[in-house]
């Protein structure tokens, strides 16, 4: 079996097949780019992997921290999207917590070097969209017109980043304390994480198919 | 002792593993329940809005119906209207004019002025009439307009003395749609009078009570025992007029005792 087959990667390629299948054609911009945000996310992750299992070096960690000012700005770009049915001000809103990670972010690097994962920036990226996901749900809520949630494409896909940056909380408050007797646990809790992000999201683009086809 | 410290070292990586497991999953489920919650929660909205879609049908249903009734209610009029008086006015002229002879011009004189009396009666009334056909669109107006008409046609039908006060707070306050529903429940409490009561004066006041609009009819008719009604307080026509009252979230309370007269009270959010 190839080393590459990790769950990480198998859900996230898998993912990204149904967004080209599903999404390359979507009128709304965020949807569609989300093609190349996966792809972008593909490329990292075996990136990363085969860093370490050819042996070139044995700290990926730049790579992921490349990706993860990718992966703030496009989440942040699909927030404001998805608020912007409810709230007049989602610009202001998105734009404070963009800010706030981008500051985090330099902090971090300039502190722990570019060789070091950015954990302090992911875990604060994590509490935010968490937070963002919540408002999510409660602007939901108090909407006044019904939405059918089964089918859904933006509530799956909240959904799915809220079970992945909650679920990855204490991954992140432990990694920062027990680097290495946490690390092969972390492999395997992050792989289940990354199923049930990529499983969601892959559902939302189907339901976001749907809804175009209808 | 180096044994000791390695079994501590590898206990508490296990105990540790097993907290990170254990938090995580409860991490995991957290979102699990919310998003039951979320879908309870929604299905709850759905059930509630097929509901008030059912409700609104209902309601414009209603307002079909009562359009219809007041249009019914207003051609009747006009029917009672042309016959009993303007009929008599037009075969009066008729007569008149039949019984002028032209040899004796004083005479004619006399009934050519007497013709055209009658004929000019015959135009006030017909004009009368013309803003009663108006009248299924007085709500549009408001509904002092409305109801002063119809007070207005009550008067000149010589039966009733009537006094009619509004209150001016209620002035530009309802919507259309409540103008018309509340206008058809006063059509109807007056249509009872006029049936049923035997009065000679009517009482008709509009004041505002603290966002509610309370309409007071009263009559110095026959009345009725309280016992004819069903057990629902249902009957002359009383059941449509709770109902309609009901749509506009508002009560009704009858007051009726053997030949003291009758007086209906309508209290609606206004």
């Amino acid at each position: 079996m190839s080393p590459y087959f990790t769950p990480s990667i198998v859900s996230e390629v898998t993912c990204l097949c149904f967004a080209f299948f599903y999404l390359l054609n979507d009128k709304v911009k965020v949807w569609k780019w989300i093609v190349m945000f996966l792809l972008v996310t593909c490329l990292t992750e075996i990136g990363g992997l085969y860093l370490i299992r050819s042996g070139l070096t044995n700290n990926n960690n730049w790579i992921y921290n490349i990706y993860l000012p990718i992966e703030i700005i496009y989440l942040h770009w699909m927030y404001a999207y998805l608020f912007k049915e409810f709230i007049r001000s989602h610009t202001n809103f998105v734009s404070f917590g963009f800010f706030i990670l981008v500051l985090v972010y330099c902090i971090d690097i300039y502190l722990h070097s570019f060789l070091a994962y950015a954990n302090l920036t992911f875990t604060i990226f994590s509490v935010i969209i968490v937070l963002y996901g919540l408002f999510y749900f409660y602007l939901l809520f108090n909407a006044e017109q019904y939405v059918e949630l089964t089918f859904s494409s933006e509530f799956w896909w909240v959904a799915g980043t809220i079970f992945f940056y909650f679920g990855a909380t204490i991954c992140n408050i432990f990694n920062e304390y027990y680097p290495r007797s946490f690390y092969v646990i972390a492999y395997y809790i992050f792989g289940l994480l990354n199923v049930i992000l990529y499983g969601c999201w892959t559902y939302s683009f189907y339901c976001r198919r749907r809804l175009l086809k209808i | 002792m180096l044994d000791l410290l390695v079994l501590l070292q590898k206990t508490a990586t296990q105990d540790i593993t097993v907290l990170i497991i254990a938090a995580t999953a409860i991490f995991l489920i957290a979102p699990v329940f919310l998003i039951i919650y979320v879908g309870v929660y929604n299905r709850r909205k759905k059930k509630y809005s097929e509901e008030k879609q059912h409700m609104r049908q209902a309601f414009e249903s209603e307002i079909l119906k009562t359009e219809l009734e007041i249009r019914e209610q207003t051609m009747q009029t006009i029917g009672a209207d042309l016959h009993d008086n303007i009929g008599q006015l037009l075969s009066l002229i008729a007569l008149t004019l039949r019984s002028i002879e032209l040899a004796d011009l004083k005479k004619a004189s006399g009934r050519i002025d007497s013709a055209i009396d009658l004929a000019t009666q015959s135009i006030d009334e017909l004009r009368r009439l013309g803003k009663l056909i108006q009248g299924e669109r007085l709500t549009s107006k408001g509904l002092k307009e409305a109801i002063e008409q119809e007070v207005s046609w009550l008067i000149n039908s010589g039966r009733f003395e009537v006094k009619f006060t509004f209150s001016p707070k209620l002035m530009g306050r309802g919507n259309k749609d409540t103008d018309l529903i509340l206008f058809r429940v006063f059509q109807e409490i007056i249509s009872n009078i006029i049936k049923h009561a035997e009065a000679s004066s009517i009482i008709i006041d509009c004041e505002d009570k603290e966002g509610f609009l309370v309409m007071l009819i009263a009559d110095d008719g026959k009345g009725f025992e309280p016992g004819n009604l069903d057990n629902n307080g249902n009957g002359l026509g009383i059941f449509n007029i709770r109902k309609r009252v009901g749509i506009l979230e508002g009560e009704v309370t009858i007051v009726s005792a053997k030949l003291r007269g009758t007086s209906t009270k309508v209290c609606i959010p206004y």
